[in-house]
């Protein structure tokens, strides 16, 4: 009973991506299929209203879970649940929409995540039509100028394109489409890679209150430490494909059991610098 | 009330200047041979397309034609007649409104084939591109095979094949469709190509994954999401694929499979003012060939200042 209250459990995922040569290389020059394992055996479970983090280097397989969760790829082997339901078992259409309701995604790069040639107002209803969460497409529009203002723009900003907002406002946009489709579960590749410092830090905390009032279970995948330590309540480390370890955060960067998440913690420059002056300054470790 | 009719006015305002400020357009006015090139093409465009208005006489109506005025010179020379102001050909038909009537012809069957070309090689390319694998080889290696056929084979082999299908169809009735299917067969591939390629770039970004997160069948994402943005290659193609099924046309009427004397195209003209050249009547042959030539040239010249004005590399 205890294995079956998680809200998402995630069980033996594993992807593997064939890199052999085309067919007549083969043939002439010999040598079989070759395949990279991507992913291997992961398995972990994310609680309601938890932000789970994957973190890793560029290459250790975090992106593909990642797709893999909201179910753009298919695993080779392995299952992920969601509230009871298996999204990688065959499902009708209508099965198929109620579970996209429930679970989205926030890419990484704002640029190319949203359509160039639509307007705003456009691809945030886009998912409510689609996913057939509101009757109308009125209605829709009084939803995307209310999700607007939730994620802190102006209603106003429906009529415009893409192209016309910084990267920031842009994620904002993303993560009002995320909204848009009544997610409770939202996966997050990167979402602040592609950002600006200064405005890493808004996204974020917005990420946060939307999480606090709403609800929201977010998986987050990054390989930046510290965002992963500002959002995080777990943390799983990647490396190579495999889930090395997974630790409650504040426990990760105190006491690392993996030598890979050692090697990780300490390859963090003003990180590692900061937590020095720390616990020289306060005699205590960084919480 | 006045605030809404004054914030809309203003916004048209600014949707006309944002067009004209923008770099096409800055680009488009700064550069005087497309400025003259699509000035000459506007003139005959309308000129051909209100033929019926435009034109002095109907070149078509037996009636109005008079044996009389068969292989009159142009105005200027010797002999010739300001009633006919390019002269006339050996049946008595004013040339000035055969080349019109010619025009509209030609560019009117050129569009038709070159928009029959894109349909199909639009949706093939999109669906090549977004599915890939099997899908895409059959449909590329098709496209292969394709380009082996010069339009004039596939021009004889459509119109066999309708006239085996519907032997009832009269040729003269028949060899517009036959021209039109033609140039849609032989051009289609370019389009597959570009758009095919395009389209394996576009489907790789988020957007696309983010459509398919909304449960979208693929139909639509390819429609809604994929299309719009591979289509300013499309446009270039369209552009220059234009002067060159106008050409085709011409050809294919001139080597007679494509339009009959009593409806002729441009290149349906040439080929009967050919005959004439050699006993002095060279307006029969020279203001149709002319025609076609400034007709194709300006539309080469749009084209290839929409393909570097669309490319960023060459800015």
């Amino acid at each position: 009973m205890s294995g079956a209250s998680h809200f998402v459990e995630v069980r033996n995922l594993s992807r593997r991506f064939d890199v052999s040569k085309p067919w007549l290389n083969r043939l002439i020059e010999g040598g079989g299929r070759r395949y990279v394992e991507a992913v291997r055996d992961v398995s972990f479970d994310v609680d309601k209203g938890e932000t789970f983090a994957l973190v890793g280097e560029s290459g250790s397989g975090k992106s593909t879970v990642a797709r893999m969760l909201v179910g753009l790829m298919s695993p080779d082997r392995g299952s992920v649940t969601i509230d009871g339901t298996s999204i990688t078992g065959e499902a009708s259409r209508s099965e198929q929409r109620a579970l996209r309701r429930r679970m989205q995604m926030i890419f990484q790069d704002p640029y190319a995540s949203l359509n160039p040639r639509w307007r705003v107002g456009r691809i945030i209803a886009e998912p409510m039509l689609a996913l057939k969460v509101v009757p109308s497409s009125a209605d829709a529009a009084s939803e995307t100028a209310r999700l607007l203002t939730l994620v802190g723009m102006s209603a106003g900003d429906m009529r415009r394109y893409p192209h016309e907002f910084s990267g920031g406002q842009r994620q904002r946009i993303a993560i009002a489409r995320a909204l848009a489709a009544r997610a409770e579960f939202i996966v997050c590749d990167e979402p602040t890679s592609a950002l600006d410092v200064s405005v890493q830090a808004q996204i974020l905390n917005l990420m946060r209150d939307l999480q606090q009032e709403l609800g929201l279970t977010y998986v987050l995948i990054s390989h930046n430490l510290a965002v992963v330590r500002h959002m995080a309540g777990r943390i799983g480390v990647m490396h190579a494909g495999r889930l090395v370890e997974v630790q409650p955060a504040r426990q990760l960067f105190v006491s690392p059991q993996h030598d890979y998440t050692r090697m990780l913690i300490g390859s963090v420059p003003q990180m590692s610098s900061a937590m020095r002056r720390a616990s020289s300054t306060r005699g205590a470790p960084c919480p | 009330m006045t605030r809404t009719t004054n914030e809309a006015e203003a916004h048209g305002r600014s949707v006309w200047a944002g067009v004209w400020q923008s770099d096409l357009c800055i680009d488009f006015r700064a550069n005087r041979l497309v400025l003259v090139a699509t000035l000459l093409l506007a003139i005959l465009l309308t000129a051909s397309l209100l033929a019926p208005w435009v034109a002095p006489t109907d070149p078509f109506d037996a009636m109005s034609l008079d044996v009389m005025h068969s292989n009159l010179p142009p105005a200027w020379q010797q002999g010739g007649s300001t009633e006919f102001l390019l002269g006339t050909d050996d049946q008595g038909r004013d040339m000035l409104s055969a080349v019109l009537y010619g025009l509209r012809t030609s560019i009117v069957i050129s569009a038709l084939g070159v928009l029959l070309a894109a349909a199909i090689g639009i949706s093939l390319g999109i669906v090549a591109g977004y599915f890939g694998g099997f899908v895409d080889t059959l449909i590329m290696r098709t496209a292969d095979v394709q380009l082996s056929f010069p339009a004039i084979l596939i021009a004889l082999l459509v119109d066999g094949i309708l006239h085996s299908m519907l032997p009832a169809l009269k040729r003269d009735d028949s060899a517009a469709m036959v021209i039109v299917i033609s140039i849609g067969l032989s051009f289609w591939v370019q389009y597959a190509r570009t758009v095919r390629s395009s389209t394996m770039v576009e489907k790789k970004k988020d957007y696309v994954s983010a459509a398919r997160l909304f449960a979208l069948p693929s139909r639509t994402i390819m429609v809604r999401h994929i299309l719009p943005n591979v289509m300013s290659p499309v446009l270039v193609i369209l552009t220059i694929n234009f002067g060159l099924a106008i050409i085709t046309e011409a050809t294919l009427s001139y080597l007679g499979v494509g339009l009959p004397p009593m409806r002729p195209s441009l290149g349906t003209l040439i080929r009967i003012g050919q005959e004439y050249l050699f006993s002095g009547e060279w307006w029969i042959v020279a203001f149709p060939g002319f025609a076609l030539a400034i007709l194709v040239l300006t539309l080469n010249l749009l084209g290839d200042w929409l393909r570097d004005a669309l490319n960023p590399k060459l800015r």
